[in-house]
């Protein structure tokens, strides 16, 4: 298309000498640009309307500063533009519209009126324009960064770019651009007083691309920020649309009915203020989620946790003592130490309850925590199901053997995924009840390694003054274990750690005699096991005889476990044989006890194992019962050696020491040789061999059977001994005396030598076992060889 | 007529509000073709003959010329709202037409311009 070639010069007007001068704020009209101004003050308005009557032409010029009225010429910047109106209007609020053209830069020289309005003396003041390969480069590149901003910018009409696109000159370029970009008042007034229209370029292209960057990085973001709007907009309308659709299937899986729910019940539970308040603070953020987000289901099994937990449910009934009574004995046979200390606690209780004494600061009594030690066997649990059955309490049995994890006790927080409470909550929470008996079994086999001690867990919530306030680590709120009783089992006490076993007070239950095990049988077990068989009471009939030979025979315990299963046995094979249609009752007699289980298993080592001079009967103490043990001496030709095996502990090997020692001082009383020693070798030995041995209390077993070897006086076989040894021959007392007399009547002994300071623990057997045996007291271990040893 | 609208036409006839200086304004122009001819109507009211020009190039018809405001004696202007000045009018002509043959009658202030088509 051509371009029509117009001569300028005759329609640009000159610059005259003086023009009227109008001075704009914040405001910038460059030569070859049209824009629209504002007229408000009364100043610029005379000038207007006398420019209007006019040829139309004024200069203007930028103020320095905004705020300040325009007194002398160095308040306005002196290089400006002359201008022609286009068009003015009038508006209502006494303003005018006017529209100017810029058409030539003019520098200001001075003023020559500043009433009515300025008027100043001017020139022309042309700008630089050398055309050249340069500038025609630049002047394409502005073109195009300017048309890529117009794109970007929103309230740029895309004529500019038509504009941009159409305009040759340079200059005009320039201005076009410099009007429509952002820039300050001073960068605006130095592009229109740089003479060259290169530099003038050149400065717009950098004021360009800062700007094109800005708008592109705005766009990024607002595209983003739509982007998740939408997103989230368009999952919410999704949701809605589905839950919709559940309504129509009739599934009302509804989240705001389960919400519902879930607050009903909250309420429902009348939790404790704190627990409460971190309950409706989960469920405030429950609301929040969709039922999809695991959150959602994480907060769901924490307040199902919350409000299924008993906080206020009791069971207790008010203690009735004869009732516990009546109770116990029906449960158990004997056991009348632990029953009488049962029935104390209770009794205490009962009073302060009743009295309200408990509530006084200071004279609060701690309740003990009841620890049963003994044997497996003897009825720990069952003692423990028996006091809860007394008290009307629910009853819950929590084994802590091999527990080494202490989040089992405490629970895991709820941040780590299948998070659950620990035992103890999850006990309450299968009883219902804030006020069960927990039974904690094998407290004295809790393990402790990297992940915890359990023990220490186990401290908290044993304490009563602590366990008011337990903080169960998934609940995280306190929960009030103080009405729990708690009662803990252990086979020794020796495992236990001191703090725990300090709040612990322990009531020993070492196990049956002989005639004790019968009765317990026949009272409790057989009845049992023929229930437990589907047998009926009268198919058949075991003989007090036959349980007996079973229990001398056929178990070797404290406890009446292996009893029960050996009756279990008679019953199952009866049973067999009632199905195969024999004639019932069917007897069990003693004597045929070899058809129901086989050979017996045990019988009385005494005779056998003492034959010879060098050995002797102890008693020993072991976790589960006490038992009888051999100590046999020999010696061989040496050099002064003493030799200790059967797996001792360093305990027995200095009692071992202790005993030789008081033999070789003692030569002459015993009538031995006194270099016995000198050319020999003595080697004791314990049997069993594989069994581990500790304890001062075989030190008398030791020196007699020290003795018997080197005097060939044999040992009374039906006769056993224990006592610790002292250098000077003195007997020291000794513990476990219950257990070892019960070991020693099972396996035949009839004679105990027991040290004269444990005459007082005979009190704990029974009266019966004492009758039947004979006890000798001794100070000296001179009484012991006496006693012990049949003479030459 | 609102100031302001009055203002707003004054926008949208300015266009992309840059002109060099030697153009002011354009004048409204519309352009019809029938089956012989391509007639260019525009709205020139106060131009006197003498000061237009019309000229026909190969594929471009250009019309130029001035107005000048009729009066300008006067004490006080309130209102300029009508467009003074050199204007110019480009368009481009798509069709072959009879260079020979081309009328412009003006009349009424509007100027008529026609072209006549060549099959």
């Amino acid at each position: 298309m051509e371009k029509v070639e117009i001569d300028d010069k005759e329609k640009i007007p000159s610059v005259p000498a003086e023009l009227p001068l109008l001075p704009l704020k914040d405001t910038i009209v460059y030569p070859l640009t049209v824009y629209p101004l504002v007229i408000g003050k009364e100043k610029s308005i005379k000038l207007i309307n006398d420019v209007t009557v006019g040829d139309k032409i004024l200069g203007l010029t930028a103020q320095k500063k905004a705020d300040t009225e325009v007194s002398g010429i160095s308040d306005i910047y002196s290089v400006g533009t002359m201008a022609r109106i286009l068009q003015m209007v009038k508006v209502p609020d006494g303003t005018l519209r006017v529209l100017v053209q810029g058409i030539e830069r003019i520098k200001i020289a001075e003023f020559v009126q500043t009433d009515p309005f300025f008027r100043a003396k001017v020139n022309s003041s042309p700008e630089k324009t050398e055309k050249s390969v340069e500038l025609e480069a630049l002047m394409r590149g502005v073109s195009e960064i300017f048309q890529k901003m117009v794109t970007l910018a929103p309230n740029m009409p895309e004529e500019l770019s038509a504009a941009a696109i159409n305009i040759e000159d340079p200059r005009q370029l320039a201005y076009l651009i410099a009007t429509n970009i952002r820039l300050d008042l001073p960068q605006r007034q130095e592009i229109l007083e740089t003479d060259s229209v290169y530099e003038k370029l050149n400065k717009l292209m950098q004021y360009l691309n800062r700007e094109v960057e800005v708008l592109e990085l705005g766009r990024k973001i607002q595209g983003q920020a739509r982007d998740q709007m939408q997103k989230a907009e368009r999952e919410y309308l999704l949701r809605q649309q589905l839950s919709a659709i559940r309504k129509e299937l009739g599934e009302e899986t509804d989240e705001g009915s389960e919400i519902k729910i879930m607050r009903e019940k909250i309420e429902e539970a009348k939790l404790p203020p704190e627990a409460e308040k971190e309950a409706k603070r989960e469920l405030g953020r429950m609301e929040k989620l969709s039922a999809a987000s695991p959150e959602y289901s994480v907060i769901r099994s924490y307040l199902e946790w919350m409000t299924n937990l008993p906080w206020n449910k009791t069971s207790a009934t008010a203690i009735d003592i004869v009732k516990a009574k009546a109770t116990l004995d029906e449960d158990h046979y004997d056991l009348e130490k632990v029953k009488d200390r049962i029935l104390e606690y209770l009794s205490v209780k009962k009073l302060g309850d009743e009295r309200g004494t408990q509530q006084q600061e200071g004279t609060k009594m701690r309740e003990p925590i009841l620890c049963f030690v003994g044997p497996p066997g003897v009825g720990k649990t069952s003692l423990g199901q028996s006091i809860a059955r007394a008290l009307g309490r629910k009853f819950m049995r929590q084994s802590l053997g091999g527990l080494h994890d202490e989040a089992e006790i405490r629970g895991h927080r709820r941040t780590y995924i299948g998070a659950m409470p620990g035992r103890i909550i999850q006990a309450l929470k299968r009883v219902e009840t804030k006020d069960p008996v927990i039974m904690l079994d094998e407290v004295d086999k809790v393990g402790a390694d990297w992940r915890g001690d359990p023990s220490s867990a186990l401290l908290e919530v044993l304490d009563p003054e602590q366990n008011k306030d337990f903080r169960d680590n998934y609940l995280d709120v306190p929960f009030d274990l103080s009405k729990v009783m708690f009662i803990t089992t252990a086979n020794q006490l020796d495992t236990i750690p001191a703090p725990l076993l300090d709040r612990m007070e322990v009531l020993h239950l070492p196990g049956y005699t002989e005639h004790e095990k019968l009765n317990i049988a026949k009272k409790y077990l057989v009845p049992k096991e023929i229930k437990a068989n589907a047998l009926k009471p009268e198919e058949i009939v075991i003989e007090d005889q036959t349980i007996a030979a079973i229990i001398k025979d056929f178990t070797r315990e404290a406890g009446v476990r292996n009893l029960e299963r050996e009756i279990a046995n008679v019953c199952r094979k009866t049973a067999k044989a009632v199905a195969e249609g024999k004639p019932t009752p069917i007897t069990v007699k003693a004597g045929d006890l070899h058809d129901y289980l086989g050979n017996p298993k045990y019988f009385a080592e005494t005779a056998v194992m003492i034959d010879r001079p060098g050995v002797v009967t102890g008693l020993a103490w072991t976790p589960t019962g006490g038992d009888i043990l051999f100590i046999e001496a020999t010696m061989m030709p040496g050099t002064k050696q003493l030799t200790l095996t059967g797996q001792l502990g360093d305990v027995m090997k200095e009692s071992a020491q202790a005993a030789l020692s008081y033999v070789r001082s003692q030569t002459e009383a015993f009538g031995i040789n006194k270099d016995f020693f000198e050319k020999t070798d003595i080697h004791i030995h314990v049997p069993a061999g594989a069994i581990p041995k500790d304890g001062p209390s075989a030190g008398v077993t030791m020196t007699t059977a020290i003795v018997s070897m080197l005097t060939g006086r044999l040992a009374k076989h039906d006769l056993a001994m224990t006592g610790e040894i002292t250098l000077r021959g003195k007997v020291m007392p000794i513990g476990g005396v219950k257990e070892k007399v019960l070991a020693a009547k099972r396996a035949g002994i009839k004679t105990i030598i027991l040290p004269e300071k444990n005459k007082n623990d005979l009190d704990d057997v029974p009266e019966d076992l004492r009758k039947e045996m004979e006890f000798i007291f001794v100070d000296t271990i001179d009484q012991v060889i006496k006693a012990a040893l049949k003479e030459k | 007529m609102r100031p302001d609208a009055a203002f707003q036409n004054v926008w949208e006839s300015f266009g992309s509000c840059t002109l060099d200086s030697t153009m002011v304004w354009r004048p409204p122009m519309d352009i019809y073709e029938t089956a012989d001819e391509i007639i260019v109507v525009l709205e020139l009211a106060g131009v006197a003959e003498d000061d237009l020009t019309v000229t026909l190039f190969s594929d471009l018809l250009v019309v130029e010329g001035k107005r000048e405001q009729p009066i300008t004696d006067m004490s006080a202007c309130h209102q300029l709202g009508i467009k003074y000045g050199h204007f110019m009018s480009e368009v481009d002509i798509h069709a072959p037409v009879d260079h020979g043959k081309v009328t412009a009658v003006y009349k009424d202030g509007f100027l008529n311009i026609m072209l006549h088509k060549i099959d």
